[in-house]
């Protein structure tokens, strides 16, 4: 920048300059000229001028980098409060909110440092140069003529209405055209800053290696603390400038994939937003780094909302099938497919099918698909009981699918470690395309966090060769770990740290790394302390609304937190001041205290069950939200996730490898495996699926497992779950498929002794034989074996076989042909 | 107090069912399923602290990671150990 009042300080700087090269050049002569007394004497004179004029030089530049930082940030604040201004997603506008206030507490300590005159020159060059348009050293917004013809295309969201009208297929790909000019403008800005650098680089070189005053010492020692400013004001605005283009992507992918813009009974609407989605791969950014970023925030945009998922999986799944040249590829299927018109069992049939193809396949689009027909079904109670199939069921999917992709993403880091980017990629990509499968859950959150973390190691440009690089990136790092008061870019500036060769740098950066991380740590007490005390004081004042809000905000920013003894502090003091909103005194006294007998082995079961068939059980605490205890392969996460935190805690003090993962705790993870191993065979799903149906159809849950339960009393007993034959209507009811009548005195067939036979007393019919018109296949015992019986055991050989009664347990009935059919227990199909 | 394993109790609107039981720094702490209005196990599962006759949800995560859950999810272990060894043997 360069105006009047600017060049008038750099007059001053270079006059002082001047005059500290001519006080010099008197030193030396008074050094050859006159007697030594006389000489010290005149010296010290003389170095009182130059401390003078140096301070003078040093006022200055104080003044002018206060100048240039008020110009700087009310330029950044101007077009913040535009972006503010067009920003329709609350939560992006709460960051601008943010972004603005801080930048205004900036801007105002900045100007307090400055002379009136200062900002008066201040206040008019800005006037009269409101947009700026040239380049600027430090963070820039992008050409804001190019931003407001973006704002002012028909694309404008103040009336949801509108936009539609305006946007056909040609709409929208002039749309993508108009943003894309926006884009690549501000990304030709970005990738400038390298050259400006290198210009400005050239000058300083230039500037301080032609002084004289100073020796080539002093000049080495000036140009690398200047360089070193230099190189963090470039790092600083690229880490911006990409961030201001992410936040482009991220609000133009918000606003024209907006499902809420569009109208709610317009199918083309819908369509329009596939149509748009795919204009990103059609018209795609020319920098690649770039492009990559915005289908990355695009799948971030469509994963985060669940309807905006469904619509563009619907239009894929949609396309995949017809191509694009069809009639129907509206996204929607007919009416007359999906509302049954003849026998409400053909949609129940199509609902099983689906479960039955999410659990063998681990298909997720087979159960997105059934959830819809489930909407579909108009008998509450039997919609009830399918509500309830399909969440067994999507957990079960989202289980077995988490458990693939913690293998990849480990795989991935593992190759990451190892430096193989080809492997990296795969099975990052890999991990991303099924978490992308997911429904939407915790689960599929966590993943996704997760991977944008490993995908935040492939960012890292680690290059042994140019270590130079290196430094940079953990600097830029560091700097982004310091103004976004976060912990994340210091775990890839310790990976990198540790990795450096020579330790005397490495020694340098750790100190730099320590720093920056009790700042991060320091700032996040600071607030929390202040969070919770307000919090504490709201309580007082009978402020309950803000209580909780200041109290749950606290708690947040404690979770952020990397396992410390502060951490332990803090967390105990947001347990004190959360225990002052408890309940009121009596309801905290138990009431109605009755005894159970094996209610807490029963309730254990259910949850042994939920691992049979994917449920995953969280033993948690309010109200700090903490995870202490998972009873499913979730737990290998949990496990790895706090292995993972210590080890970050522990790389803030030793500066080791900070990533180093911690197989998953020993005990209850093993057993849960053990079972999982039996259970994820064929064999044992099946098993499983089929004590959970026995156990429904019974009615009797707890005769399953040591007459522990597994599934709630309430569940009818035509309840099925995936995997299992749908009743159909051979399906033979206790009138049919009953015992005989005569069972306990049926003629004498099988003698079990020599005796018995001789005396013609005691013989019993074999078990299949009592049954009129079907057969038993499996038999499930009270104690929880599933036995594949020998139609030719009487029930006394039965009994002692396996030690239990026939009559105790639930019977699999077949037809002749061995087709499984349904479950009872004998003592319903007694006629 | 004198509540017990298997003891099912009311507290305020909801009805609990305590799995476990544990004796710690002179305090008696209560590993609790929240039950549904059948009276049939969630998912929700805590942590009370006895004082008198009053039940106090345990919230120190100090407290709760370092000692309580470790005992309570052994005691689980062991239970479960059970469970499994009435399972159908692999292959």
């Amino acid at each position: 920048m360069n105006n009047e009042f600017v060049e008038k300080i750099n007059n001053d700087i270079n006059a002082s300059n001047d005059e500290i090269i001519y006080l010099n050049g008197q030193k030396q002569l008074a050094k050859e000229q006159l007697p030594e007394e006389e000489y010290l004497k005149e010296t010290s004179n003389i170095d009182k001028y130059i401390e003078s004029e140096q301070e003078k030089i040093a006022a200055n530049e104080e003044i002018l980098k206060n100048y240039e930082l008020a110009y700087y940030l009310t330029k950044n604040l101007y077009d913040l409060n535009q972006l503010y201004a067009s920003e329709r997603d609350f939560q992006t506008r709460d960051e601008i909110k943010e972004e603005i206030d801080a930048k205004t507490i900036e801007l105002e300590s900045a100007r307090a440092s400055l002379s009136d005159e200062a900002k008066e020159s201040l206040d008019n060059f800005i006037k009269e140069e409101p947009v700026p348009t040239e380049e600027a050293a430090l963070p820039e917004e992008p050409a804001s003529t190019e931003e407001s013809a973006f704002l002012e295309e028909p694309v404008s969201v103040e009336t949801p209405i509108t936009f539609k009208s305006n946007l056909g297929a040609s709409g929208l790909e002039k749309n993508r055209m108009n943003n894309l000019a926006v884009l690549n403008g501000m990304i030709a800005d970005y990738n400038g800053l390298e050259e400006k650098y290198q210009r400005q680089n050239e000058e300083l070189i230039k500037k301080i290696f032609s002084r004289e005053d100073i020796s080539s010492e002093e000049k080495e020692n000036l140009f690398e603390k200047e360089n070193l400013i230099l190189r963090n004001e470039k790092v600083y605005a690229q880490w911006h400038r990409e961030n201001e283009i992410r936040k482009k992507i991220r609000s133009e992918a918000k606003i024209m994939l907006n499902p809420h813009v569009f109208d709610i009974n317009d199918r083309e609407d819908y369509k329009k937003i596939y149509d748009y989605f795919n204009q990103i791969n059609l018209h795609p950014i020319e920098d690649e780094y770039f492009s990559n970023i915005e289908k990355q925030i695009y799948e971030e945009v469509i994963s985060e909302n669940e309807r905006l998922r469904g619509i563009i999986h619907i239009f894929s799944e949609k396309e995949a099938e017809f191509g694009n040249g069809s009639e129907n590829n509206d996204g929607f299927d007919d009416e007359s497919e999906v509302k049954p018109k003849i026998d409400p069992r053909d949609l129940y049939e199509r609902i099983d099918k689906l479960f039955h193809k999410a659990t063998y396949e681990l298909d997720a689009a087979a159960l997105l698909e059934a959830e819809k027909l489930i909407a579909k079904i108009s008998d509450e109670t039997i919609k009830k009981e399918y509500d309830v199939n399909y969440h067994l069921v999507f957990e079960f999917v989202v289980l077995e699918k988490a458990r693939q992709i913690w293998d990849l993403l480990d795989e991935s880091e593992k190759a990451f470690e190892e430096k193989d980017t080809k492997k990296y990629d795969e099975f990052l990509e890999k991990a991303n395309d099924i978490c992308n499968q997911l429904p939407e859950c915790d689960d599929k959150y966590h993943i996704a966090e997760e991977i944008k973390r490993i995908r935040s190691l492939g960012n890292v440009k680690f290059d042994p060769e140019n270590v130079e690089k290196t430094y940079k990136e953990i600097e830029k790092l560091l700097l982004e770990a310091t103004y976004n008061v976060t912990f994340n870019p210091l775990i890839i500036a310790g990976k990198l740290i540790s990795g450096l060769p020579n330790d005397e740098v490495k020694q340098e950066y750790i100190g730099m790394y320590e720093r920056t991380f009790m700042y991060v740590m320091q700032i996040k007490i600071d607030k929390i302390t202040q969070l919770l005390e307000e919090a504490e004081k709201a309580y007082k004042t009978g402020d309950k609304e803000n209580y909780k809000k200041l109290l749950d905000e606290g708690v947040a920013i404690i979770n952020t937190l990397p396992e410390t003894d502060e951490k332990n502090d803090l967390q105990a003091e947001a347990a004190r001041i959360g225990s002052l909103g408890k309940k009121a005194k009596d309801i905290d006294i138990p009431t109605d205290i009755q005894k159970k007998p094996g209610k807490s082995l029963k309730t254990l079961a259910a949850v042994l069950a939920g691992i049979g068939i994917g449920v995953a059980v969280a033993f948690y605490t309010n109200p700090l939200g903490i995870l202490v205890m998972n009873v499913t392969g979730v737990l290998a996460k949990v496990g790895l996730n706090s292995a993972r935190r210590k080890a970050i805690a522990k790389g803030f003090k030793t500066s080791k490898d900070v990533l180093e993962a911690e197989p998953p705790r020993e005990g209850l993870a093993g057993k849960i495996d053990k079972l999982k191993a039996y259970l994820k065979s064929e064999e044992g799903i099946r098993d499983m699926i089929w004590m959970v149906n026995a156990a429904m159809i019974s009615g009797n849950v707890f005769s399953i497992l040591q007459q522990f339960g597994i599934m709630p009393r309430n569940i009818s007993p035509t309840s099925q779950i995936a995997g299992t034959p749908a009743p159909t209507q051979t399906t033979p009811t206790p009138a049919e498929a009953s015992i005989n009548s005569t069972y306990s005195n049926m003629p004498n067939q099988v003698f079990n002794t020599a005796a018995q036979a001789q005396s013609g007393i005691g013989a019993e019919m074999p078990i299949q034989g009592a049954f009129e018109n079907f057969e038993i296949g499996r038999v499930f015992t009270p104690d929880g074996r599933n036995i594949l019986i020998d139609g030719n055991l009487t029930p006394s050989q039965f009994r002692s076989t396996y030690g239990v009664d026939i009559a105790d347990c639930t019977l699999g009935i077949q037809n002749p042909n061995g087709v499984d059919l349904s479950w009872n227990t004998a003592n319903s199909l007694r006629k | 107090m004198n509540i017990q394993i298997d003891d099912q109790f009311h507290l305020g609107d909801d009805s609990y069912i305590t799995m476990d039981t544990l004796e710690y720094g002179g305090l008696k702490y209560l590993f609790v399923n929240k039950l549904d209005k059948s009276e049939e196990p969630t998912m929700e599962f805590f942590v009370f602290r006895c004082e008198g006759n009053r039940l106090i949800r345990e919230t120190n995560a100090q407290l709760l990671n370092d000692t309580l859950l470790k005992k309570f999810s052994e005691n689980m272990n062991e239970k479960l150990e059970m469970i499994a060894a009435n399972l159908p043997q692999e292959g």
